[in-house]
């Protein structure tokens, strides 16, 4: 990949590095979230394509708070396609042929939790996502999500109690 | 509660940010434009399916077309068997315009004039009388026998082509007595569904003495 400079004067080594970086977790973030494997390749493209904009205008964020700031990309972006009209007319099961290969075997624990976060309403799966699976704290999530703190606190509190309620069969 | 992210990342494993994420990404930056959806097999079976529907609405337009120019000319000098013989090529012409019929060999020697007048129309009556004659009569050909043939038994028509037919006969002039007409609701029309329901109320009867 050469050097040069993409318009807006931010290197491509730039977005190069944050797709090596983040490219996976965003991917997988968006799958989770879309439940839909070509709806999550276009999210997550867009998503990065997104960033750059944002570098591009001068709008990135401090290296230290760059992976909150990406996720919170991701999950604008997703919130955008579940929102959009194309979202609700396909189909939106996880075809896991279409996933690509080699593919784990779809059973067990990590799947079964898997499966379980992706059937939460959307409103806790970004919330499960942002905080569990990205490791960022409450307060990084409400600027992500532009939640007030107590109700990120809330709808994570509600989040986990559904997932143990599912994952536990409804036993503590 | 620990070991979502563990979970995620095993179940989720071969799901990962490839080459060609990366050069579609690069691509829409450097391309300045987005790239286009993938087309799904549902999509494509949608497009298909709208262009199927196109080329059927240009063929019924194209059809239409022609029992409406064999309407004018039914108007103008009735059935068939009653054209003189310039309107009966006039007629072959429209068939050969209107693609319902190929311009063949046998077609092309009575439209070229090589025979004399009598054989041209003796040609023709048979070549009419064989496509949409009744037992090889040519007297019953006319529109209507013209539209069956083309189109089917009305009984089987869509109500939007009933009311075409009946529109078609209306403002040729050549609508019967006996025709049932049809037409399509109007703006101001009622739904069935919305129409007041009739009285419950027995009909009263008086007793004439």
């Amino acid at each position: 990949m050469d050097s040069a400079l993409v318009p807006g004067n931010v290197p491509k080594e730039t977005l190069e590095r944050l797709m090596t970086q983040y490219g996976d977790s965003v991917k997988r973030i968006c799958l989770v979230y879309l439940k839909n494997t070509q709806l999550c390749e276009d999210a997550a493209q867009e998503c990065f394509v997104k960033a750059f904009e944002a570098l591009k205008r001068g709008r990135g964020p401090a290296p230290a708070a760059e992976r909150a700031w990406l996720m919170q990309v991701a999950v604008n972006t997703c919130r955008d396609y579940y929102r959009s009209r194309w979202f609700r007319h396909v189909d939106k099961r996880v075809d896991l042929d279409a996933l690509p290969l080699p593919a784990p075997p779809f059973e067990g624990e990590a799947w079964a939790v898997t499966q379980e976060v992706m059937a939460l309403p959307a409103r806790f799966k970004e919330l499960v996502l942002l905080y569990y699976y990205q490791g960022l704290t409450l307060r990084e999530i409400t600027q992500a999500t532009g939640l007030h703190l107590a109700t990120a606190h809330r709808r994570l509190r509600k989040a986990q109690e559904l997932l143990r309620q599912r994952l536990t069969g409804g036993e503590d | 509660m620990k070991n979502i992210r563990d979970s995620i990342d095993s179940a989720l494993d071969s799901v990962r940010f490839s080459q060609a994420d990366r050069l579609a990404v690069l691509e829409r930056i450097e391309g300045g434009h987005l790239v286009k959806r993938k087309l799904s097999v549902g999509l494509i079976a949608a497009i298909v399916l709208m262009l199927a529907t196109l080329a059927t609405a240009l063929a019924v337009t194209l059809s239409k077309a022609y029992f409406e120019d064999v309407a004018k000319l039914q108007s103008k000098s009735g059935y068939y068997e009653d054209w003189s013989l310039s309107e009966k090529l006039y007629f072959l012409n429209l068939m050969i315009d209107y693609d319902v019929v190929t311009r063949d060999d046998e077609l092309a020697a009575i439209l070229d004039g090589s025979m004399t007048d009598a054989d041209r129309e003796r040609a023709l009556d048979s070549f009419v009388a064989e496509k949409y004659g009744v037992n090889g009569r040519i007297d019953p050909v006319g529109l209507e026998s013209i539209l069956i043939k083309e189109k089917g038994e009305l009984i089987f028509w869509s109500l939007e082509d009933k009311a075409w037919y009946n529109d078609l006969y209306e403002s040729n002039g050549i609508l019967g007595y006996d025709v049932c007409l049809m037409s399509m609701p109007g703006e101001n029309a009622t739904p069935p569904l919305r129409r007041p329901p009739l009285s419950l109320s027995p009909p009263s009867w008086t007793l004439i003495s």
